[in-house]
């Protein structure tokens, strides 16, 4: 794609050279595969030393989570939050915003399409579905759009913003479930459930895969015409990679700022919400486990690129998938699933910060939003710590 | 030492000094390949102990990749090092540094949170125990002030200090660590004449002490006014290397283009037009809130260059950025071609031909992560043929985008390579592109040519002059009083934020701008 004809190859100062290297272009792909076989790799060493068969725990890893139709089918269902939350996040972070807030969308979005699942039940199923959603994708838009307001028009930090509000959804959707609408004679906090006409018919029997993995597919679509096609994504895309250029050439900062909030919780309102109408079927408290948080690692494993964030959801959804099965059929804690999903974050992580020279080469590679930090620290690795360490707190690993 | 007292006595004698001893550098066939461009095509070097030895060259001729190559930041294809006539390989700057080469980029290297002093010491920390020596390093730092006969303000962050003072604490930085060869990249192309000129004081003195000075630059009028030996270089080759006595800039100038090149055509003085800018009483603040523009008003007339000459930090800055629409003024009103648009965004401002060459290409001027393409679409977001309904035509861009590449003569990328792929001419060319291409009413035009090699300074002039002619209006910012007398129909003086001079093209020489620039007149 970039063709690299430095006149000189005379590099800008404090570059390292920049000559075409197209062998590291063929290396790409190796280099995006680097996370998993490291992960798998470390993942096997675990396994080792506690005495277990790792290649066994592998197989019956892929079994479980790709070994046939129902597998897969459980796999793309478990995928389907985390695509739509990836895209969120990614949408925010090409365009400079690092908004890690997209779990407060997600819980308001879900409650939205609880609520009204539970309360328009005299409508005709297919409008409550589509209120529902509509519903939890204003939801989600509206909650980031307060942090929004505040960076565009008084410059708070977004970081800071967004994570706090996560607290504030999940607490705020919390007392609205314990308090006013609790489900009767039901002792765990939980809503009502949703009209059954309003629930998301299966597409496979005995599976949950609905046709809210259609549709996260669809925004994924979106996505990719967002910021190859549009106008509006060229602006987004001008803003993250040079906010002082995007001003000098008229794009309004603070309109894109808006934007950007808006269609990221958007997206993660509707996360939410299809959660809702097609695997919970109503409001559960703290429901979450951190699917908002495991967003942010699908958009930085995905480099921004939707095929990229794509690959990565499948690959969270078949670990949790897989894990979740593993444990029924072996003694395998579900821990190990999550220092898999850790060490592949980490080393994700390392490739990020040690190849800026790949990322920043051609502008149809992402690179992660530019702030102030301290030196020998990468952003996305501040954030994905500091969301880990938040989410930790809350304990969404529950 | 005899060898520093004969290189000082007599600095142009140090070629024929060569036999005697072998030279402090020489390079002998260096040769370094990118892709399918020699940057470095086989170039032998010699530079003698002690002394200014100057480097010029047109952007890209393989000035940097040289010195590069000495520091150890570019490993050379073929060809020999040698230092006091021993080869050496120098594989990292670490290994450069070890051996006494030192060398301060175009853009420092300094950490901008820490303090002057920690930055001074980075590297190798004077310790006692586990504990950073302070006290040792506060006397080391003295030292090195002293032999540079400068100050430094040791305890204030690096943030907070002005650009000449972080490129003398960068010069120290190699002091400190023994540097003895120091090689500078283009050392001036952000500093103000006065900086400049401190900077050539400290320079003298460092080559006084016998330090071996190696000074990259486009400027001829530095070389003459600091360098005793002067080598030039073309497409990766030296095409000559001579003492500064007894040569011109005219005949360096030949040398570094390769061919008689035309001096800017002064073009012919056309009765001005309709009044296209109009400033009236415009105050403006920084960004710290000081009243940084006080009480201005001028006006600019189509088919006129307004020159607006200044020391750096006089005001300009938030005048242009004003003009623009990236700042509001505090009071005051800006009328284009008789409206208001001081309110105006500076999307509204540009659709009505208001054009805008940055000063600073790299972060404002130009996205050089993005595309040449998408640098170029830029401004033409309202051009139906290439964005139409909220859609991009990507072929259609590219199309466009090839056409102003061809048109301005921007070479080292299509329209797809990144931007960050060309030189600063090149870079500058684009930039100017782009803007021109819409014909503007008005022109903002802040430093257009710096850091820019003569062939391009030339070409961006020529572009300037048909502008004008074309009946734009355009307000000329620079430091070069030359480039200012040259193309200004009249020249506007900014003191301490006050407009204090407007003078006719035929009053303005440089001895009279430069007393109005220094509040002397």
């Amino acid at each position: 794609m970039s063709q690299v004809t430095a006149e000189t190859g005379i590099p800008v100062a404090g570059q390292e050279t920049i000559a075409p290297s197209r062998g590291l272009q063929l290396l790409r792909p190796l280099q995006l595969a680097g996370p998993f076989v490291v992960a798998l790799i470390v993942g096997a060493i675990v396994l080792a030393a506690s005495g277990r068969d790792a290649a066994g725990t592998y197989w019956l890893l892929l079994q479980q989570s790709l070994g046939g139709p129902t597998e897969i089918a459980n796999t793309l269902v478990a995928a389907t939050p985390v695509l739509l939350t990836g895209l969120a996040t990614a949408i925010a972070f090409r365009s400079g915003m690092f908004n890690v807030g997209v779990e407060g969308s997600l819980y308001v979005g879900a409650f939205a399409a609880a609520w009204a699942g539970f309360t328009l039940t005299r409508l005709p199923g297919p409008i409550v579905i589509l209120v529902a959603v509509v519903l939890a994708g204003l939801a989600g838009a509206v909650w980031a759009l307060i942090p929004g307001i505040l960076r565009a028009q008084w410059r708070v930090d977004e970081v800071v913003t967004t994570l706090m509000l996560n607290y504030v959804a999940i607490l705020l959707t919390s007392w609205l479930v314990n308090y006013f609408f609790l489900a009767p004679d039901i002792a765990n906090s939980m809503s009502p459930l949703i009209a059954s006409d309003a629930r998301l018919a299966p597409l496979l029997p005995r599976s949950q895969l609905t046709i809210a993995f259609l549709l996260a597919l669809v925004v994924t679509l979106l996505y990719a015409y967002l910021f190859n096609r549009a106008t509006i994504g060229y602006q987004l895309r001008m803003t993250g990679l040079n906010p002082r250029f995007a001003r000098a050439v008229g794009i309004n900062l603070g309109r894109s700022i808006i934007v950007v909030f808006l269609l990221s919780g958007l997206i993660g309102g509707f996360a939410g919400g299809l959660q809702i109408l097609g695997v919970n079927y109503r409001f559960i408290d703290h429901f979450s486990p951190g699917y908002g948080f495991t967003g942010i690692a699908v958009a930085l494993l995905g480099r921004g690129h939707p095929a990229g964030i794509l690959l990565s959801a499948l690959f969270f959804g078949a670990l949790s998938n897989g894990g979740a099965m593993i444990q029924l059929f072996s003694d395998i804690p579900l821990d190990l699933i999550n220092i898999l999903q850790g060490v592949v974050m980490i080393f994700a992580v390392i490739e990020l910060s040690r190849l800026p020279a790949c990322l920043t080469r051609c502008s149809g590679c992402w690179r992660p939003p530019r702030r102030p930090r301290p030196p020998s620290c990468s952003p996305p690795w501040v954030a994905w710590s500091t969301a880990r360490v938040a989410s930790s707190i809350s304990g969404w690993n529950r | 030492m005899t060898e520093d007292s004969r290189a000082a006595g007599a600095p142009n004698s140090g070629a024929s000094a060569s036999i005697l001893a072998p030279p402090r550098v020489r390079i002998r066939g260096l040769t370094k390949r990118y892709g399918g461009i020699l940057a470095n095509d086989g170039v032998d070097l010699e530079i003698p102990r002690g002394g200014i030895h100057a480097i010029v060259g047109e952007n890209g001729a393989g000035k940097t990749t040289l010195m590069r190559a000495l520091y150890g930041l570019v490993e050379p294809d073929s060809g020999v090092i040698e230092l006091d006539g021993v080869p050496v390989r120098i594989a990292t700057p670490a290994q450069a540094i070890a051996r006494g080469i030192g060398m301060v980029h175009q853009r420092f290297e300094l950490v901008e949170q820490l303090s002057a002093l920690e930055n001074l010491a980075l590297g190798d920390l004077p310790h006692r125990g586990l504990m950073f020596d302070r006290n040792a390093a506060v006397v080391r730092a003295r030292e090195i002030a002293a032999q540079l006969g400068t100050t430094m303000d040791w305890d204030r962050l690096v943030a907070h200090l002005t650009v000449g003072a972080r490129q003398r604490l960068e010069i120290m930085r190699l002091l400190y660590r023994d540097a003895d060869i120091l090689i500078f990249d283009e050392p001036t192309s952000v500093l103000t004449p006065q900086e400049a000129d401190d900077l050539f004081g400290v320079l003298r003195r460092m080559a006084g002490q016998g330090k071996t000075i190696i000074f990259i630059t486009h400027k001829l009028r530095e070389v003459f006014a600091i360098a005793e030996q002067v080598t030039v270089m073309r497409r990766g080759r030296v095409v000559a290397s001579l003492p500064t006595k007894g040569s011109d800039p005219q005949r360096l100038a030949t040398l570094i283009v390769g061919e008689q090149f035309a001096s800017p055509v002064r073009a012919t003085t056309i009765p001005p037009g309709k009044p296209v800018l109009e400033v009236d009483r415009l105050s403006i603040c920084d960004d710290l809130g000081n009243l940084t523009l006080r009480q201005a008003s001028f006006s600019i007339h189509a088919g006129e260059i307004v020159g607006l000459a200044g020391i750096e930090g006089s005001g300009q800055r938030e005048l242009v950025e004003a003009l623009v629409g990236l700042r509001r003024p505090v009071t005051g009103t800006i009328n284009l071609r008789g409206r208001p648009v001081v309110t105006a965004s500076v999307w509204e401002r540009r659709k009505r031909g208001v054009a805008y060459i940055s000063e600073d290409r790299d972060a404002e001027g130009a996205c050089l992560p993005a595309s040449l393409a998408e640098n170029i679409f830029s401004i033409e977001r309202d051009n139906p043929t290439l964005a139409r309904g909220g859609r991009l035509n990507l072929a259609a861009i590219a199309r466009f985008a090839r056409s102003i590449l061809s048109r301005f003569d921007v070479r080292g990328g299509g329209p797809q390579s990144p931007a960050r792929a060309l030189s600063g001419g090149n870079l500058q060319r684009l930039v100017l592109g782009r803007e021109m291409q819409r014909t503007p009413t008005l022109l903002i035009a802040a430093h257009p040519t710096r850091g820019v090699d003569v062939r391009g300074i030339t070409f961006i002039h020529q572009q300037l002059a048909e502008s004008r002619a074309g009946g734009a209006a355009m307000l000329l910012i620079s430091e070069e009083l030359g480039e200012l007398i040259e193309l200004s129909d009249r020249l506007l003086v900014i003191f301490e934020g006050r407009i204090t001079a407007n003078l006719a093209a035929g009053e303005a020489t440089p001895e009279r701008l430069g007393l109005l620039m220094t509040g002397a007149a």
